[in-house]
């Protein structure tokens, strides 16, 4: 990824994206709203922008912009939303008096699609703190983009969100299966309720028979609770690699002296390559930590 | 296998069932037009929400099954009878008109035929115009021929291009009246009351096929979601072909939307089934195994 660039630098990737004509159509669109920006054109102009620019992708998935709340990947960002995006970050530029009503009825009055604009938005936005009832709304949905948006390449709830409200989030993410992976400042925002939580709801998923993120391992092993590192011990063996591949990163993490002698007797009959690596990983740093 | 849209159907008051039944039938695109609740509304805000469900949650129940979801906003003739709401929901219809995958004003018109309807009936296609989207209006179960009359009155005294019309639940009476306009004749093809197949045939054979549509009109009452597949089916069986199906069943009805241009063809090619999406705390799946395409 290049460096973060300036909020205003959607404009040009916005002109590159889109027709000529899409483009001076959108930037009259956003001519007429100056200089007062008055609600109602605004949310007009708001809703007409996917019509304006189409929802084609961005191209710039390279790109991130520097935010209030952190830097914001562009990675999968569509023309209506970076459009949607410009729209807010504009508004709070030229009048923001505004700001508060606008992010309000754009998002309660949005659809889908707009919801998303204004969650990729939040982190560009001053104060975006005094946001934080839309963004936990939008962790309360199940459709998947939708609370992707904010859960995923979003520097938002790691900002601003309380370990309360963080750890709902984390807990949200792994009920609907959204990408974990993909949550910025996971590793900041690691506690020890939530790898408690974490391993609760492994073992409901357990007793239940149904299956659970391997990344869920991570917030596990962060601040493993008792019993955590007997189970990771214990998922070495199961039948499924991906299942052993998740548990043996689990214990990667937890680098633990007394899981030294398990790791290397499971490394000599591992047969997944990717398992065997994280093993024989573990046991030369913690060889290396004994000696 | 043919495919048919169903221009007039309440989905919200379907089962996901009713989803699943419909896609199998051939059914890949449908409308929904906003409409009462089956009982009354006493505050904006219902509305409110009710018109986000159209756009939101409706929209997104439908696409699981592969069924791409229209909608059409507005006051319904009942409601603007209501003070408690009318006026309110009238300042409220600019905004909603805006949001994508709206393809029509609707439905509107007479349902008492007071002077309050006519009131909002007007009002809603000036907003049609100025949107410039087409309009979908539902004609009275009672006096229906005085107010499919009145109906093109107010219609032509609008200035609305007659095109842009789509007038709703022709009967044998009602129809020798919408086709002497330019508007399109909508049937609402009902187990019991309205239309039936068989009849709807016969009005095919007298009328031709030229801005003809058919819908289920399904919704909590006794209806059925398939009568579009059904109606096929009775064409097939008095010997229109499978061309003139597709015209009457797919076509035209897309047609007449599509004049709102925001009704995009592509979404109902092949479209892309994820039953494990959900949607704002709520899964239509119900412990069974999603389906993937």
């Amino acid at each position: 990824m290049t460096a973060c660039v300036n909020p205003e630098a959607l404009r040009q990737l916005i002109e590159q994206a889109v027709p000529d004509v899409a483009f001076r159509a959108f930037c009259e669109q956003l001519e007429r709203l100056a200089p007062d920006f008055k609600l109602p054109a605004f949310l007009g102009a708001f809703t007409a922008t996917a019509r304006t620019l189409g929802r084609k992708p961005l191209g710039a998935d390279e790109v991130c912009l520097t935010g209030t709340s952190g830097d914001l990947p562009l990675a999968g960002t569509t023309t209506d939303v970076a459009g949607r995006m410009l729209l807010l970050y504009t508004l709070a530029q030229a009048a923001p008096q505004q700001l508060p009503a606008a992010v309000k009825a754009a998002y309660e009055e949005g659809d889908s699609h707009e919801k998303l604009a204004v969650m990729r938005a939040l982190p560009l936005l001053p104060e975006a703190e005094r946001f934080i009832e839309v963004a936990l709304d939008i962790g309360r949905v199940n459709e998947l983009d939708l609370f992707s948006s904010l859960a995923a390449q979003n520097p938002y709830p790691s900002r601003h969100y309380n370990e309360l409200a963080w750890n709902k989030l984390y807990m949200k993410a792994v009920f609907i299966d959204a990408p974990l992976s993909q949550m910025l400042g996971v590793e900041a925002r690691n506690n020890a309720e939530l790898s408690r939580m974490a391993l609760e709801y492994v073992e409901q998923q357990e007793s239940a028979g149904r299956r659970f993120p391997n990344e869920i391992w991570q917030a596990i092993a962060a601040h493993p609770p008792q019993g955590a590192v007997g189970k990771l011990l214990g998922y070495l063996s199961h039948a499924v690699p991906d299942l052993r591949l998740g548990a043996a990163a689990g214990l990667e993490r937890v680098a633990e002296a007394r899981t030294l002698s398990f790791l290397q007797e499971r490394a000599s009959v591992e047969s997944d390559e990717r398992v065997r690596a994280v093993l024989e990983r573990t046991v030369h740093k913690l060889e290396k930590q004994r000696s | 296998m043919p495919h048919f849209f169903d221009p007039h159907i309440h989905m919200t008051s379907r089962t996901t069932d009713d989803y699943e039944a419909m896609a199998s039938a051939g059914i890949v695109g449908i409308v929904e037009p906003a409409f009462w609740l089956g009982q009354p509304r006493t505050q904006v805000g219902s509305f409110i929400d009710y018109f986000s469900s159209l756009i939101g949650w409706e929209r997104f129940r439908a696409k699981q099954f592969g069924i791409a979801h229209y909608c059409t906003m507005g006051l319904n003739p009942k409601e603007a009878n209501d003070p408690r709401v009318a006026d309110a929901v009238l300042e409220l219809l600019p905004r909603y008109l805006q949001k994508d995958g709206v393809v029509a004003v609707g439905e509107i018109g007479y349902d008492d035929i007071t002077p309050a309807e006519e009131k909002a009936f007007s009002a809603q296609l000036e907003l049609a115009k100025n949107a410039n989207l087409p309009v979908l209006i539902h004609t009275p179960h009672r006096d229906k021929k005085k107010g499919t009359e009145r109906t093109i009155a107010v219609v032509r005294e609008s200035g609305v291009p007659e095109e842009h019309v789509l007038i709703d639940h022709n009967n044998e009476e009602t129809l020798p009246l919408v086709k002497e306009t330019g508007c399109w004749a909508g049937h609402s093809v009902y187990p019991e009351t309205k239309m039936t197949e068989a009849r709807m045939v016969d009005l095919l054979k007298r009328y031709g096929l030229t801005k003809m549509v058919v819908n289920s009109a399904a919704d909590w009452g006794k209806s059925d979601p398939l009568k579009v597949p059904k109606t096929a089916e009775a064409m097939r069986g008095a010997g229109f072909s499978a061309a003139d199906i597709e015209v009457v069943l797919f076509e035209n009805p897309v047609r007449f939307f599509e004049q709102s241009g925001r009704l995009n063809r592509g979404d109902m090619v092949a479209p892309k089934i994820d039953q494990a999406e959900l949607f704002e705390g709520n899964s239509v799946l119900r412990g069974q195994v999603p389906r993937r395409s």
